[in-house]
């Protein structure tokens, strides 16, 4: 009788936290997001100087012998995500370069790793062949890495909990708020400029960005500022939050890649290229995105 | 067994009772690391610098020096002690950290690299006071962690040892669940879970979470240093005539705290390391800890400098709380004294 009540209590205490969501991935095509342009919000986007090869084989400058390592986060729909259930990650980064992967003749592998370390220490010592993650193109992070010519054009977006701040539309309503980011990324460092210019009180670094969103719905933050389309990948499935506002900085995703493979990158570079020319990008963009590709492919 | 042929000061084989596991392991210890130094001996042999190849041969040398000395004191079987136990450990490891480093500078990895990633300077003098300001929240959230735990651990040990099934039950059931969880996930329960209540997040239900955590270890840790005590305490107090909670309060539990003192040392540098854990809910710069604040100023700095710096805070911070508990037992052990001898004394039994 005892042990019969121990048993119950516990399992009272278990079953008291059982949350499932089930994201569905599909960014509103939205027109009537204002749009606005932030001198301080730059991400020194886009250009990549040409590769200087070695003039080996890409295949000797792989980590393991006919695997395309890649490195992600894995929590940033519709790029990348681990679905419950399933144990490969999925998303449009997934696809393209799983078919940049099988133009090399290789296999891709993904390891769900940690966002910001990938510029400081897994690209560049050589743990991950290659980092997908939505990365956006910059200056800084060309210190430790070089990057694949670009394969996605985004912006950035400012989401808020329109039942707990409804009153916040634009970034200028920003003073005094919290704003949440995933560390490391071209949001954050926005944050930073934000919290400067328009006097918000401060930046709250998380590790992903679907934590931070979480986070917006709990009421630790009143804003997240993030990419575009995953914030409304993510924000999908969670009802109190709205995209109110985009930030216009044009920025370029590009592959991660050790400095070390200059002829792993060339070897990317032409596969990136020929699937935008041949229209394999067109169809794997319509997939995650259900419209055209509204920005000219190969971008420059 | 032979007398020496040389003087070798303390080095010299000393009389005393010895065991023959500690020389066995002496023994063991000495030929790693005479094994490791001719391993590197052989290695210098190879191709590599002269540079290379002589600061090899040279490491070598001195492990394979050492390691005979150590074997000589080993050949004295039976007369050594615990002594010669430690020395053997201490080569073993020499010789195999000897054994790695060469390894890694034969294998091309750059030292220098090694240095700059790690102990960059330029990046130390430019993160060092961040750093200590996320030192400062470490301890403080450890430290207020700490204290509301041993509040409430110890009323929690007062339902564990109750007589009462309806205190102790449901006692051992919090305290088995709160240990059986992950620590991040009750720090992720406790802040995203009020939500749902429509309560707003805040930072103080993640320490909440700290708090409940450790409080449960704690809880554990003062029922067996209350049990540990002679139950013939809690009689002859009571014979004294006074109630349970006084003899629980000034008989029972002050001779418990000596026992309990480790074992809570432990817990507390337990939650030193698990306020790293809050990186999780998200950290601004203001109450960011150490790990977390390593994190985000690796990024802009591009090195791995400041997670060695956040090693050695971790390390700067636990350590002299070593100490400094380790004197506080001793202490605390004179007055565990005095009381047991005074309870004795109004007995009239000799103390």
């Amino acid at each position: 009788m005892k042990k019969m009540l121990y048993v119950l209590a516990v399992a009272a205490m278990l079953l008291s936290a059982c949350a499932s969501d089930e994201p569905t991935v599909q960014p509103k095509a939205s027109v009537t997001i204002p749009t606005v342009t932030i001198d301080d919000c730059t991400t020194n986007a886009g250009s990549q100087e040409p590769a200087a090869p070695k003039g080996v084989d890409y295949k000797t400058q792989l980590v393991k012998q006919g695997e395309l390592s890649v490195g992600s986060d894995n929590a940033y729909p519709p790029f990348e995500e681990i679905r419950p259930g399933a144990s490969e990650p999925t998303g449009f980064d997934v696809d393209i370069y799983k078919e940049v992967a099988k133009r090399l003749s290789l296999t891709a592998k993904s390891t769900t790793t940690d966002f910001a370390a990938l510029f400081t220490q897994s690209i560049p010592r050589g743990t991950f062949d290659i980092g997908v993650s939505a990365i956006t193109i910059k200056e800084e992070r060309k210190q430790t890495v070089d990057f694949s010519v670009p394969y996605f054009e985004a912006n950035l977006s400012l989401a808020v909990n329109v039942t707990k701040t409804p009153n916040i539309k634009t970034i200028d309503d920003l003073a005094g708020v919290t704003i949440g980011v995933q560390d490391g990324t071209t949001g954050a460092d926005c944050a930073d400029a934000i919290v400067k210019q328009m006097k918000a009180k401060e930046v709250k670094r998380f590790d992903t960005t679907i934590l931070a969103f979480d986070d917006l719905v709990a009421g630790g933050v009143q804003a997240v500022i993030n990419d575009r389309p995953a914030s409304e990948g993510i924000i999908a499935a969670r009802s109190a939050l709205k995209v109110v506002q985009i930030l216009e900085t044009n920025e370029k995703y590009g592959f991660a890649i050790s400095k070390e493979k200059p002829d792993l990158r060339v070897a990317i570079d032409g596969a990136l290229e020929a699937m935008m020319k041949d229209g394999t990008y067109a169809t794997i963009y319509k997939t995650w995105f259900e419209t055209d590709v509204p920005f000219t492919v190969p971008i420059d | 067994m032979a007398t020496e042929a040389l003087d070798l000061g303390p080095f010299a084989p000393e009389q005393g009772a010895t065991s023959r596991w500690a020389a066995t392991g002496a023994a063991f210890g000495a030929a790693a690391a005479a094994l490791a130094g001719i391993a590197v001996i052989i290695d210098a042999l190879g191709p590599g610098t002269l540079r290379t190849r002589s600061y090899s041969a040279a490491l070598g040398a001195a492990g394979l020096l050492v390691s005979l000395g150590a074997l000589y004191h080993v050949s004295a079987f039976g007369l050594r002690g615990r002594r010669l136990a430690v020395w053997g450990a201490i080569l073993g490891v020499a010789g195999a950290l000897v054994g790695i480093v060469h390894g890694a500078v034969q294998s091309g990895v750059e030292l220098k690299e090694f240095g700059v990633a790690y102990f960059d300077r330029g990046v130390l003098s430019a993160i060092w006071w961040d750093m200590l300001k996320a030192g400062a929240n470490t301890i403080k959230y450890a430290v207020v962690s700490q204290t509301l735990a041993i509040v409430l651990g110890l009323f929690v040990s007062m339902l564990l040892i109750s007589k009462r099934r309806r205190f102790r039950i449901p006692a051992t059931v919090y305290v088995d669940v709160i240990r059986g969880l992950p620590l991040m996930m009750l720090i992720m329960l406790m802040y995203f879970g009020p939500t749902f209540a429509g309560i707003d997040a805040t930072f103080n239900f993640a320490i909440a979470a700290l708090v409940i955590n450790s409080s449960a270890y704690v809880a554990e840790i003062f029922r067996a240093g209350i049990q540990a005590v002679d139950k013939g305490q809690m009689d002859a107090a009571r014979s004294l005539g006074m109630p349970y909670g006084t003899a629980m309060a000034h008989v029972v539990i002050p001779q418990a705290f000596r026992k309990v003192i480790p074992p809570l040392t432990n817990e507390f540098i337990a939650l030193i390391k698990d306020t790293s854990l809050l990186i999780i809910i998200g950290s601004t710069v203001a109450t960011r800890e150490l790990l977390a604040a390593a994190r985000q100023l690796s990024a802009p700095t591009f090195s791995a400098t400041p997670f060695m710096a956040a090693a050695i805070a971790y390390l700067v911070i636990t350590l002299p709380l070593i100490r400094v508990v380790a004197r506080l037992e001793r202490r605390l052990s004179g007055a565990e004294r005095i009381a047991f001898r005074t309870v004795l004394a109004s007995e009239g039994r000799p103390g």
